[in-house]
């Protein structure tokens, strides 16, 4: 059975600059994957090519065994995303960015499955509120039910929990468990060593577009703590 | 499963109608149409004409005929629906981008062209109502103060109300594909620039230096798509004043008079609105949208 995200050689460059450079990763499916990296490392890169935002330099990716590259839209059918905090339709309410956001799906997408996908992030009282009244947090749940919308087999998250409170944190770290528990596979980027330990079945570390470690968090970190194995690479420049 | 067309057009429809900027753009576009119409300053200036040429609408009597009154209210309405169509343009590429609510529909089995697209034709319908709002308005203030009967002049019948008709619908046509090379060329800033204060500021530019550079070089004026947004109703006007159009008015171009230079006329404005979406279209499908 093909894995639910396959990266195989990716590059990207810009300019002279590798951000991504020969990355290979696989993501099994039903598995909770953590990406680790700095500031710059080429995280955020790496989920634009996964996406389909951003072509790259050479390589490929597959998702459920389709290439991003030359079957885009057959690859993203099942993916949801937050990318680099919250998007919001923010003329609308809760209620109306969902169903603006549901038409890009590609399956319809019922009111009840709404009205799920905003009780489900801790919104379902205030769909009727415009989105920019909300607060970073509110914000950050309501981005996360959009990517929510459909029933995702793929979820991309970059920061879920970025301006959450604890209480928001915890409830995101059940709900991508939930999530697995159906069946979804989550590929998570964070900062949040802590947050990754907790939730991820496996990780990978990326420093300065090259893959410097990958596997489970037991075998990766070895005897030391996940941060102090971190800092270690990130400060030395290998595992 | 993918998103077709119909269904990221229709996802582009649902914001518009759910923004309270469209609303508001619709409220305003009606009201100057009807205001503009009206305005007695316009009234005067007509009326002023109308005497140093001698000519009469409604069957004399020195009444103004309400095509002049129209013709006053639909230039009115058609640049506010200028304005409008870039502004929500730049909004809807630029501003998306900017947002990254573009990513909602580029990160998903959608086509990248059957976004473009669902964006040019939602815009579209969005340029064609407001046009439409301002027009039905200009023409409630045009019969409030005139009449659409024929046009007489030294007791001499000039143009039918059929004729009039023709030359109102004509002119609506014109101007709704100069303002689709707005929207185009609005779109098309949209997407090669960042915010939508560069890409609204950039195509309101190119507007004003080309309106400037049609007053100043009166002989430039049929060459330049902005031109036929206005200067159809100008045409419209001095058919409803009696003057003897279209020789010396018409867009500027003496020659513009028959149904070769009219073809002339369409063709330029809707090759330019042709040219701009396309440009924004093959732009917008092959960038990296790394905002």
């Amino acid at each position: 059975m093909e894995p639910a995200l396959e990266i195989l050689r990716l590059t990207r460059q810009f300019g002279a600059r590798r951000a991504v450079d020969e990355l290979e990763l696989r993501v099994e499916r039903g598995e909770i994957f953590g990406f680790l990296g700095p500031n710059g490392a080429g995280k955020t890169t790496t989920i634009r090519c996964v996406l389909g935002l951003a072509r790259p330099t050479s390589g490929d990716i597959r998702i459920f065994g389709r290439s991003v590259i030359s079957e885009r839209t057959a690859a993203l059918a099942g993916v949801g995303s937050l990318v680099e905090g919250p998007a919001l339709y923010e003329g609308l309410t809760a209620l109306d960015h969902l169903r603006a956001a549901a038409r890009y799906v590609g399956t319809p997408v019922s009111e009840s499955q709404i009205a799920e996908a905003l009780g489900s992030v801790g919104l379902g009282d205030r769909g009727a509120d415009r989105a920019s009244t909300f607060s970073r947090g509110m914000k950050q749940r309501l981005a996360l039910a959009t990517a929510l919308l459909g029933e995702p087999r793929l979820l991309i998250l970059d920061e879920p929990t970025d301006g959450l409170d604890p209480i928001g944190t915890v409830e995101i770290r059940k709900l991508l468990k939930s999530l697995k528990n159906r069946g979804a596979t989550v590929f998570l980027s964070s900062h949040l060593l802590s947050e990754v330990e907790a939730t991820c079945d496996r990780i990978a570390l990326l420093d300065r577009g090259k893959l410097r470690a990958c596997g489970s968090v037991a075998e990766v970190k070895g005897n030391q703590s996940l941060e102090e194995f971190f800092l270690g690479v990130v400060a030395g420049g290998i595992a | 499963m993918s998103v077709g067309l119909f269904e990221a057009f229709g996802a582009e429809l649902f914001r518009l109608r759910r923004r309270r900027s469209s609303w508001i753009a619709l409220a305003a576009t009606a009201a100057v149409g009807f205001l503009l119409a009206l305005a007695p300053k316009v009234a005067e200036q007509a009326m002023a004409v109308a005497q140093q040429v001698g000519a009469t609408g409604g069957g004399g009597g020195g009444t103004i005929s309400g095509f002049v009154y129209l013709a006053s209210g639909l230039k009115g309405a058609a640049v506010l629906t200028g304005f409008f169509v870039a502004l929500a343009a730049a909004t809807s590429t630029a501003g998306e981008a900017a947002h990254g609510t573009l990513r909602l529909a580029l990160a998903r089995p959608v086509q990248r062209h059957h976004i473009f697209l669902s964006k040019a034709l939602a815009l579209g319908v969005y340029l064609e109502i407001l046009l439409l709002a301002g027009g039905l308005a200009a023409l409630a203030g045009a019969a409030l103060v005139g009449d659409f009967e024929a046009i007489a002049k030294f007791g001499l019948v000039k143009s039918t109300v059929t004729d009039m008709v023709w030359r109102s619908l004509f002119a609506l046509v014109l101007c709704e594909l100069s303002l689709l090379g707005v929207l185009g060329l609005s779109m098309l800033a949209g997407v090669a620039l960042s915010g939508v204060g560069a890409a609204l500021g950039t195509t309101l530019g190119f507007l004003v230096v080309s309106t400037m550079a049609t007053i100043g070089v009166e002989s430039l004026r049929p060459y330049f798509f902005s031109s036929f947004a206005t200067s159809a109703f100008e045409t419209l006007r001095a058919f409803g004043l009696g003057i003897d159009a279209p020789r010396p008015v018409w867009f500027g171009n003496p020659t513009l008079q028959d149904w070769a230079d009219v073809t002339f006329s369409m063709t330029l404005p809707a090759s330019c609105a042709f040219l701009f979406f396309l440009l924004a279209g093959v732009h917008f499908c092959r960038k990296d949208w790394l905002t």
